[in-house]
């Protein structure tokens, strides 16, 4: 009877050890979290959210994040400006009660704003056969220097170069285009017609 | 080795006393599994439903219940008398589903996901009958496949101008594993009439996690780029019947 009681009570240890076995395992947390917006044009404000993540060993206690910019920060909801275009990569690193963390990866795109396109021009009233300056420095970009301005005069010629002389040897209209690049890649043009006095080959 | 099976034979049928039985049984099972990983996917995918049925004004989804109880069957054939071995199948089977629709700005971003879990194994048994026809307590070892069938329709636009990097992948698949089994059980049983008995069985199985493939992919729900274990370890409760035959 004795040996029969021990057999009973060794399978029922079994099935209790057993039907605990699995609240030893440890889960880690689970980092999950929104963005709003993941694109735009810069600057471009990001409002991360992590409060989705959850552990099943209780509360997650610690929130780190890398914004993906050199750009560290702590806590549940964290916001960001990204003041250049590129591509981030925000990664959430979460903590639970237990110290056990886990990780994920989210994605903004920010796109590069749009340089300024301008110039200046001198003299004011040209004339066939003046050398007319043409003058870019007061293009801007917010990615950065401008690495390439071209000139294009309105009758074939063109020219590159952040000043520029050039001479009409016929007089009438010319829409004379300015198109810069800056190191980020971003393109931006403007025109301006170009009034020239006078006939052709007329120096004033 | 012949002579030592021989004498375990012989040992069995001496504890039997002699008499063999043939005992088949049956057991409809009401299994109680705990698969983790499945169950945090499940969260996941609640977490992100949930933010979005309360941005997307829309009638909400519903959440994913969790995996936890299923159902299964246990059929059982063994020959001995006090000690009796035999073999035994086993099949069970757990899921759980969620189906909706957001609606936003007249677009309708439809959400069907399912998760369906089944077990078979087939194992050798060896019960100690303690109380005749009363109280058996059986003991069993093999080997084990489960099926995870996971089916997904999920927007991979989301009705918000929030995004997330975890949506719950869109695809049809039946991922499998294999592996050893072993479960231990007891039965506690009245007799009905001459060689029939019916009861209760209580048990519990264990079936050491591995992660289900699908050719050459692994099962990765919860998209963190390592492969999502899955056992089929957990007690059930059963309702047994029996039928012994003496030979």
């Amino acid at each position: 009877m004795k040996r029969r009681l021990f057999v009973v009570g060794c399978a029922l240890a079994a099935l209790a050890l057993g039907g605990c076995t699995p609240k030893f395992q440890a889960v880690p947390p689970e980092a999950l979290f929104a963005l709003r917006p993941s694109a735009g044009v810069a600057p471009l404000t990001v409002v991360c959210d992590g409060s989705l993540s959850f552990s099943e060993n209780g509360r997650v206690v610690e929130y780190i994040w890398d914004l993906g910019d050199g750009t560290r920060a702590l806590g549940p909801i964290v916001s960001h400006t990204y003041s250049r275009g590129g591509t981030f990569r925000v990664t959430l690193e979460v903590y639970d009660e237990q110290g056990l963390s886990s990780r994920r990866d989210g994605r903004v795109e920010v796109q590069f704003a749009p340089p300024t396109a301008s110039f200046s021009t001198a003299p004011w009233r040209p004339g066939t056969g003046e050398t007319i300056w043409f003058d870019a420095s007061t293009s801007t970009s917010p990615n950065g220097a401008i690495v390439e301005y071209r000139w294009a005069f309105g009758n074939g010629d063109w020219d590159v170069g952040e000043k520029v002389g050039y001479m009409y040897w016929y007089g009438g209209a010319y829409p004379v285009t300015l198109t810069i690049v800056d190191e980020a890649g971003a393109v931006a043009s403007v025109t301006q017609v170009i009034e020239v006095q006078g006939g052709p080959g007329c120096a004033r | 080795m012949r002579a030592i099976l021989a004498g375990l034979v012989v040992a069995a049928v001496g504890v039997a006393g002699g008499a063999t039985t043939l005992a088949v049984g049956s057991a409809a099972q009401w299994a109680f599994v705990d698969v983790p990983s499945l169950n945090t996917f499940i969260h996941l995918a609640n977490q992100t439903i949930g933010f979005v049925n309360e941005r997307a004004g829309s009638e909400p989804v519903p959440l994913i219940p969790a995996l936890g109880q299923g159902v299964g069957l246990r059929l059982s054939e063994a020959v001995g008398g006090v000690l009796r071995v035999g073999l035994q199948m086993e099949v069970a089977s757990v899921g759980t589903r969620t189906q909706g629709t957001w609606t936003a700005e007249e677009t309708s971003h439809p959400v069907d996901i399912s998760l369906d879990v089944g077990f078979v194994a087939f194992a050798a048994e060896l019960d100690l009958v303690l109380v005749p026809d009363i109280l058996i307590v059986s003991a069993s070892a093999g080997w084990g496949t489960s099926r995870i069938g996971y089916r997904c329709v999920f927007p991979p636009t989301l009705p918000t101008d929030w995004s997330l990097p975890f949506l719950p992948k869109a695809e049809d698949t039946t991922y499998t594993s294999a592996g050893p089994v072993g479960a231990v059980a007891v039965q506690v049983s009245l007799p009905l009439g001459p060689g029939a008995s019916a009861g209760f069985e209580v048990g519990f199985r264990l079936a050491p996690p591995s992660v289900p493939r699908a050719g050459t992919g692994v099962l990765d729900l919860n998209a963190d780029g390592l492969g999502d274990p899955v056992g089929f370890s957990g007690p059930w409760l059963g309702l047994a019947v029996r039928m012994e035959f003496n030979l």
